[in-house]
């Protein structure tokens, strides 16, 4: 007597909606990890130990290319697309410059030159232009037509921010100097991102696409950050190679790297 | 289903593969099908399936996709009468499917039968003075791309109703700057508010 051995599957149900949500264990994975790495890096008691510049350095370079990478892999598949292809090789390429720039940097301590200001500094400046063309690209296809209400928010952000750094930059340095006006262009950069990336978040905030955003936009947020923050401890001569700055910068790269999955994942 | 919308779904389906990629033209294909049960080209037709679906991805960027696709295809010119808005046509199959409409004779003729009122087909051949067998094939060609667009009913001798049918265009202009021929067209007050893509992205 024929007997049906295997179970029939029951059918699939299609979801009335899509959803997509965020994974918070990785979240948590990830900021475990970098308050790890930061715990190992206060184990070293010289600042200036060559082990440990070689160490951040390593973490300063590792982080970003993981982001990049993810990057690269979302742009190739989208390839042929306008849109996305074009602006998430400008996002890759941005995170690229950054490892790029690390490797630079530490090249020059080595040789016991000036790092900084440095031809280091321009690539690392390369990312705000490449990462401003991604969020560009993509709000201006998706979103043509900004309220003015937004637009304003989204340009008195930068504003404010670049205004506040220059202030307190020069009451601090009293001299507009090469220094002055480098760490003027980080904070800008940083700010016109952090400005860009909310508006993204916002124009995509009811379609699964914009977990990722989201995401992308907490990434950039963090980043934003330790520009900030460094820029202030550079400013009163406080940065250390074991500073807690470095965990902005670390968890906002594998944040980014986290929200390129999960945009190759829902579309 | 508006004609207007017949005539720009013929093109929407290339532009949305040029501008979202194959991947997520494939992704938003199949979510059609989960939801509506209908593959791309018809919810091309039917565009709020679409929009719904784009919705569900791309949250308000949804309407961004839309502006950008149809204006790929047409550039609607900015005028206080709505109903009096020329439209440039974009698209070069859109351009050829006109231009080669407007170049056989009696489609021209058929058209011009009925740019003003509406009429059944017989009426429109009498008028058009074309012979039935032809005429009805070209007529049918012509509401299959969405030139001739249904708009009432006649009722004939035999009590029978019968679909009156007109040009989905009030007026248009052809003109030739250097190489390039442009195409504008006026539609009727009436298949700009039957369409539901222009309600959605243009109005």
């Amino acid at each position: 007597m024929f007997r049906l051995n295997k179970r029939v599957k029951e059918p699939d149900e299609v979801p009335q909606k899509l959803e997509e949500k965020i994974n918070y264990k990785v979240f948590g994975l990830i900021f475990a990890a970098v308050i790890a790495f930061q715990m190992y890096l206060y184990t070293f008691k010289n600042p200036d130990d060559p082990q440990l510049s070689l160490i951040a350095t390593l973490a300063d370079f590792i982080t970003p290319l993981v982001a990049a990478i993810a990057g690269f892999f979302v742009s190739k598949r989208y390839w042929n697309s306008e849109v996305f292809g074009k602006s998430y090789l400008a996002l890759s390429l941005g995170m690229m410059m950054n490892a790029f720039a690390e490797m630079i940097y530490y090249a020059y301590e080595q040789q016991g030159q000036t790092p900084s200001p440095s031809i280091a500094d321009w690539v690392w400046l390369s990312f705000y232009p490449l990462t401003f063309y991604h969020l560009a690209k993509n709000i201006s296809f998706f979103k043509p037509k900004i309220s003015i209400g937004v637009k304003s928010l989204v340009i008195l952000l930068p504003i404010l921010i670049t205004a506040v750094y220059a202030f307190l930059e020069y009451g601090q340095e009293q001299a507009a100097d090469t220094t002055f006006f480098l760490g003027l262009a980080y904070i800008v950069g940083s700010a016109v991102i952090l400005s860009g990336a909310i508006l993204g978040a916002l124009v995509f905030r009811q379609g699964v696409l914009g977990i990722a955003w989201l995401v992308l936009a907490l990434g950039i947020v963090l980043t934003t950050i330790g520009d900030n923050w460094y820029s202030y401890l550079d400013v009163y001569n406080q940065y250390t190679l074991n500073h807690p700055v470095n965990l902005l910068w670390y968890a906002g790269y594998l944040v980014i790297a986290y929200a390129l999955y999960k945009h190759k994942k829902i579309i | 289903m508006s004609g207007l919308d017949t005539l720009i779904a013929r093109s929407l389906d290339s532009t949305i593969r040029e501008n979202l990629g194959e991947q997520t033209y494939q992704k938003l294909e199949r979510r059609l099908f989960e939801r509506h049960g209908i593959g791309f080209t018809q919810a091309v037709e039917d565009f709020r399936k679409l929009d719904s679906v784009l919705r569900e991805f791309f949250g308000n960027g949804a309407e961004g996709v839309e502006r950008q696709i149809i204006d790929k295809i047409m550039i609607l010119e900015q005028s206080k009468r709505q109903e009096k808005r020329w439209i440039t046509i974009e698209d070069q199959s859109l351009t050829k499917l006109i231009l080669e409409s407007l170049g056989d004779e009696d489609k021209k003729n058929i058209l011009n039968a009925v740019i003003d009122e509406s009429r059944i087909i017989s009426d429109i051949l009498e008028t058009s003075r074309i012979p039935q067998t032809s005429g009805y094939r070209k007529v049918n060609t012509l509401i299959q791309s969405g030139m001739l667009i249904p708009e009432g009913f006649a009722t004939t001798h035999d009590g029978k109703r019968v679909t009156k049918y007109r040009s989905v265009f009030e007026n248009i202009s052809i003109e030739i700057e250097k190489n390039k021929v442009i195409v504008k067209v006026q539609p009727t007050k009436e298949s700009l508010k039957n369409s539901h893509i222009m309600q959605l992205v243009c109005l």
